[in-house]
């Protein structure tokens, strides 16, 4: 039975403590006049001394009473209630449901009010916030010279939240428009009001001013679409065009527009990524962020119209199974005809593009307005107006305009000629082209809808969209059924598909139906086909191998050539015996590539080409288990959609030749040895699946890799087929399973990539020659520090492993420790050196490698860290950890916990390849992270692009002023660091112009030569 | 007093900034102008003024009720062939009405309206003063070229299909502009005996829109031209030649 929690209500308990308190205070006065009484009235000196005694001690007593008592109330209650309240008040503004719950669970009434917050939270779970829409008089904000469209920027960010909840149902947009000017005139700040009142023409729009940094930022609480409010930005700012005369020089100043909207953006996350869209630096600086958002914000549980919405969407999947463009349009027409008359609208329709007249013309035409129509049956539509159309729509292919003056212009002439107020477009791709586009339009009235009745339509638009797509894939999947029965009628083969299990016939081909001119319908294969009572004994299906037959008096093969093992169904092809069908020459009709007849004309070729290149030879040498086990049949299934694979990466068979039944050959010409091994590397990738059961990983082929380079010294490509026989007759049994041999010299190396890598850092690590190297830090011409670079060599290739793949590999393998531990090691080596002799003198202070997150699932990680940092007692962030904007985003939590461990450590995380996009510097001081690296991109074109400085630039002053370092990284040209260097001479860089990556005693040498000497 | 006219504010905004004792005013409630002196020379700023209708209007207006010695017209227009490019400073040399056809009257040219010439020319002793002021200003000289002006942006190069035929546009080949504003001022000009002078910047080719690259262009390129106007006008103010 379950104990029950003793608690204590609050009440009781302060009462006991104040009766406590009052008895222990209450003993030290009575003691104290005991004192008094035994000095004055009794005239007993003993007597008065251990009274005044025990008045100090009962007087002491009441002290540390009172001191712990008040301490424990404080840490135990008071402190608990602040904190927790606090953190659910800012729950509460953000519409969480989730609260903190009080710790103390002691106390009755704290009991009493987790309960009550767990009432809250499902309540809250339940509950739809309703705002009273476009209603900013509740909100208490700052009005700037008692405009009610006017607020300030403080105002603006404070009341966000607030704003977002009262039109959640809305795009928000936020538009800032930025003046590079130094000071902004009272006039001119009224003017700029004035235009940006006059152009938007709505009261819901508010106004923000920065004006400290000559920024005003418009909130648009509902914007129809974002091309729409991109045209909008780029005609209003040439109405804000104002004038500035500084000494001599005179200038007329168009403000730089940077736009965000929610929810493309998070509530949180709108100003910082206003400031991303800023740093862009163009002229029009758009930025839609397309990571996801935490699915835990009360505004997007909305769900007030989603009856509407159902409204819509029942009955739609029947859309699906129409087959033709005449049988959906009467379905179509019911069904834009009730949303028509749902939404009111007075014209609907679709446009269709007609293949054959190749043009766009009125397929389906909806009118509620009587003795009106929209467009004539023989209407035809200007590629022009489509393509208008095309440009303005957004990403979800719709485009919605609540009234007239608020369409684009590329359309609105369009919409003048038909006389249209208001609408919403949704065009139809396939194949990368517009086949028709659904409209729903008004006549006379502007067209009010919140985003979810809007949505709903989208949904509609798309349905149709789809629908329109499966026709057009039946249309085309007619196309190649009828081809194929041409084709097969050309080659007079017979194709037939039958159920695998009963035998039934589930169609045949026109070449059979000629030949039996009956039902095949219900009817067993062996019944229709050869007026069996049992399937046949030597049936493909069963053995594996192919049958002998006649049909119509013709000796006829049968075999499956198209069985799809996810089918109960299975296709089994019939073709003549007597003559080829094909080209025996040419193609090997079995594995459906290049026979070997090409192969040595192939050869012919090169050696009179004078070319030169490889020639791989795939054996596979289990191939008599997989033809005990499927068949040969089943082997030459298996290995043409192996074949059929290897050469799909070549676009096609022209390098891939049948050898033997088991050795296949692939030219690589004009090829050297690198691409010779990335090929082998990736035909064995291909080998790792099954072929003939996808879900099955056993029975892959095991291949062995045999590399011939030509021309060498072979005089002619019969020396080179002899050296190709005798090899397999000789040395074959040097190549072992999965390894890749290079007859031209004998090297031999895995073909599995992981394998191959897994080996090279095995070996390097027990030769202990894995290169680390070192790039250094520079600041002010000193080398401060330096970033730690793993280097591993592959011989056979001769050039550097990707240090990435590497990592990837080592991760999933377990080898991740090795890696870290060579790391740590190499610094613990470093720093015992010249810890505290070179690196205190020249001020060398940090070294940092990279890491990401997998890094810290591996415990013994933090444990090596750990005892690196005690060992040898670095100096405070010493060693500092590199990971990247994107790892740290996408594992935010856990980075937060990971950096808190290791700050108890002394050791820093630096964010690298730093641009704002995924994180906020807020976000980044959020999680304790003092320094960011900023991004390669970024930097790399300074020098010839204005606006990548200006980013730079404007990303620097942003880290500066939010207290965060910023390094500056792939600095490679003179220029770049000029340019650098001229505003920030201070600034901690890194790149080629200063040093390359360095051995350690090479560079420590420099260190002592340039930080000292 | 010399009338400066503008289609957008930032046409005039120059003018507007070096412009002293500024009075505001609104034309039939609807145009704003700006009277003031530059160069301690009466000048008169209006803008808002979009189409041939409402230029006509206006000056007519401001020439009988301001005594107007002479008309600017200033702001952005748009290139037929690619021998100008955007930034280019303009003068008008002549001004044709491209949307008048009255050739079913035999003796007149498209573009002509009866009993008015087929072509406005500008005066050539003003764009001479003109020509001379921009010589201070500008690296190169202004293009002379010939404004064909519509009431109507064209968005579509096909709209001018009527115009057109071969590589000629109205019988020009080259240095040909389109703007929507200096055809009416032309006319009012003309026939109040006023002269007339069209000062604009390349913004695009005709039938594109144009991009806030080639706007900023544009605006960079207004501080010369309110520069070369200026002098212009100071130079005009000290010789008095028209009155």
């Amino acid at each position: 039975m379950k104990r029950k929690k003793r608690t204590i209500s609050l009440r009781k308990f302060i009462h006991l403590a104040l009766i406590f308190w009052i008895i222990i205070g209450s003993c030290a006065v009575i003691t104290a006049l005991l004192a008094v009484v035994f000095r004055f009235v009794i005239v007993n000196e003993k007597a008065m001394l251990i009274s005044l005694f025990l008045t100090a001690g009962i007087f002491f007593v009441f002290v540390i009473y009172t001191f712990f008592m008040g301490n424990y109330l404080y840490l135990n209650v008071v402190k608990d209630m602040l904190s927790t309240t606090s953190k659910n008040m800012d729950k509460f503004i953000k519409l969480d449901t989730v609260y903190d719950k009080y710790q103390n669970t002691k106390i009755t009434e704290f009991n009493v009010l987790n309960e009550n917050l767990d009432e809250i939270h499902r309540l809250n779970s339940n509950t739809i916030v309703v705002n009273e829409n476009f209603n900013y008089s509740n909100l208490g904000l700052e009005y700037v010279d008692d405009n009610k469209q006017v607020i300030t920027c403080a105002s603006l960010i404070k009341n966000v939240q607030q704003l977002i909840s009262i039109t959640p149902n809305f795009r928000n947009a936020f538009v800032e428009l930025d003046f590079k000017i130094n000071v902004i005139t009272n006039a001119q700040k009224n003017f700029i009001i004035e235009q940006i009142l006059d152009f938007y023409k709505d009261s819901k729009i508010l106004i923000a001013l920065n004006l400290t940094e000559k920024r005003f930022v418009i909130y648009n609480p509902n914007i129809d679409s974002i091309s729409m409010i991109k045209e909008n930005a780029e005609k209003l700012v040439k109405n804000c065009v104002i004038y500035e005369h500084v000494g001599k020089d005179e200038k007329l100043i168009c403000p730089t527009v940077s736009i965000v909207v929610y929810p493309y953006s998070k509530i949180d996350d709108i100003f910082s990524d206003l400031n991303y869209a800023r740093r862009k630096s163009q002229n029009l600086n758009l930025y839609l962020p397309r990571r996801l958002i935490k699915g835990n914000d009360k505004i997007f549980s909305n769900s007030m119209n989603i009856n509407n919405i159902s409204k819509i969407l029942e009955s739609f999947s029947d859309f699906s199974n129409i087959d033709s463009f005449d049988e959906i349009k009467d379905k179509f027409e019911y069904h834009f005809k009730r949303i028509a008359s749902f939404y009111n609208f007075d014209f609907a329709g679709l446009v269709i593009y007609d293949d054959f007249f190749a043009c766009y013309k009125p397929y389906l035409t909806v009118s509620q307005l009587m003795g009106t129509k929209l467009f004539d049956e023989d209407s035809v539509f200007s590629n022009k107006a489509v393509e208008s159309l095309i440009n303005v729509v957004d990403r979800d292919s719709s485009y919605f305009f609540s009234s007239r003056i608020k369409a684009s212009q590329q359309i609105n002439s369009y919409l003048d000629v038909i006389n249209i107020e208001s609408g919403f477009f949704s065009i139809v791709k396939f194949d990368n082209r517009v086949i028709a586009i659904s409209y729903f339009l008004n006549r006379d009235k502007e067209l009010f809808l919140d985003s979810y009745l809007r949505e709903s339509l989208v949904v509609f638009a798309r349905m149709v969209s789809d629908s329109l797509c499966i026709l057009k894939n039946k249309e085309k999947a007619r196309d190649y059924m009828d081809n194929n029965q041409s084709l097969l009628r050309l080659t007079n083969m017979k194709m037939y598909k039958i159920n695998k299990i009963d035998y039934k016939l589930v169609s045949i081909s026109d070449t059979l139906k000629d030949i039996f001119q009956k039902p095949y319908e219900g009817k067993k294969c062996y019944d229709y086909l050869y007026g069996l009572n049992s399937p046949c004994e030597n049936c493909p299906l069963k053995s594996g191998s192919r049958r002998e037959s006649f049909l119509d008096g013709v000796k006829h093969l049968s075999s499956l050539i198209i069985d799809n093992n996810n089918s109960s169904n299975v296709q089994i092809i019939m073709s003549p015996a007597e003559k080829g069908y094909i080209s025996k020459k040419r193609f090997n009709t079995d594995f459906l590539i290049n026979s070997y007849y090409s192969f040595t004309e192939r050869l012919n070729n090169v050696f009179i080409s004078q070319s030169k290149g490889y020639i791989i030879f795939v054996k596979i040498n289990n191939y008599t288990e997989i033809i005990e086990k499927y068949g040969d049949e089943g082997y030459i299934k298996y290995a043409r959609a192996f074949l059929q694979k290897v050469a799909d990466v070549d676009n096609g068979i022209s390098n891939t030749y049948a050898y033997r039944n088991n050795i296949f050959a692939i030219v690589v010409n004009e090829c050297g040895q690198v691409d010779a091994l990335e090929k082998c590397e990736n035909i064995y990738d291909l080998s790792r699946f099954n072929y003939l059961n996808r879900n099955d990983s056993q029975d892959l082929f095991s291949l062995s890799f045999v590399t011939f380079r030509y021309p060498m010294n072979f005089a002619s490509p019969f020396d080179l087929i002899k050296e190709f026989e005798l090899f397999f007759k000789k040395d074959m049994s040097k190549v072992k399973d999965g390894y890749i041999y290079f007859a031209e010299n004998g090297y031999t190396r895995s073909a599995d990539k992981t394998e191959f890598m897994l080996d090279l850092l095995d070996q390097a690590t027990s030769t202990r020659n894995l290169t680390v190297k070192l790039l250094p830090f520079v600041k002010n011409q000193n080398i401060i520090g330096a970033e730690m670079l793993l280097r591993l060599k592959d011989d056979s290739k001769n050039v550097l492993v990707n240090t990435n793949d590497l990592i990837n590999v080592a991760i999933k393998n377990n080898r991740i420790g090795i890696i870290t531990n060579i790391l740590i090691d190499n610094i613990g080596d470093y720093y015992k050196s010249y810890g505290f002799s070179l690196f205190r003198m020249a001020g060398f202070r940090l070294i940092s490698i990279n890491t990401d997150n997998s890094y810290f699932a591996d415990s013994k990680f933090f444990n090596s860290l750990e005892n690196l940092v005690q060992q040898h007692s670095f100096q405070k962030n010493f060693l500092n950890l590199e990971v990247t904007e994107k790892e740290l985003s996408e594992h935010y939590d856990e980075m937060m916990e990971n950096i808190k461990r290791l700050s108890k450590l002394d050791i820093c995380v630096i964010c690298d390849m730093y641009t704002g996009e995924y994180l906020s510097l807020e976000k980044i001081k959020r999680l304790g992270i003092a320094q960011v690296k900023i991004a390669r991109s970024v930097v790399n074109k300074i020098d010839y692009e204005e606006s990548n400085y200006k980013e730079l630039l404007s990303l620097i002053n942003s880290c500066i002023s939010h207290d965060v370092t910023p390094c500056i990284v792939g600095v490679e040209r003179e220029q770049q660091a000029n340019l650098i260097l001229e505003k920030y001479p201070d600034i901690l860089m890194q790149g080629y112009y200063f040093y390359e990556p360095l051995e350690a005693d090479n560079l420590f040498d420099i260190l002592r030569k340039v930080n000292i000497e | 007093m010399i009338l400066i006219i503008g289609r957008t504010h930032d046409d005039i905004l120059y003018f507007e900034n070096i412009m002293h004792n500024k009075e505001e005013e609104k034309l039939f409630n609807t145009f704003p102008l700006i009277t003031g002196t530059i160069y301690n020379q009466d000048v008169c700023l209006a803008y808002n003024v979009y189409s041939n209708y409402v230029s006509n209007l206006i000056i007519t207006h401001l020439i009988r009720s301001k005594f107007a010695i002479f008309v600017v017209s200033v702001g952005k227009a748009k290139t037929y062939y690619d021998d100008l490019e955007v930034g280019d400073v303009v003068v008008s040399n002549s001004i044709t009405l491209g949307e008048v056809d009255f050739t079913g009257k035999n003796d007149c040219k498209l573009g002509q309206i009866p009993f008015l010439p087929p072509r406005f020319l500008t005066q050539s002793y003003l764009s001479q003063i003109f020509n001379q002021s921009f010589g201070k200003v500008l690296y190169k000289d202004p293009h002379q070229v010939d404004f064909i002006s519509l009431s109507k942006e064209i968005k579509d190069i096909n709209q001018l299909n009527e115009l057109k035929a071969n590589d000629y546009i109205l019988g020009l080949n080259r240095n040909v502009v389109f703007d929507t504003e200096s055809g009416g001022a032309a006319v009012a000009c003309y026939l109040a005996d006023v002269p007339f002078i069209s000062i604009k910047v390349i913004e695009s080719k005709v039938g594109q829109n144009t991009s806030l690259d080639n706007y900023i262009k544009v605006l960079e390129k207004y501080i010369e031209l309110g520069k070369g106007v200026s002098i212009a006008i100071s130079e005009i103010g000290r010789n008095d030649f028209i009155k």
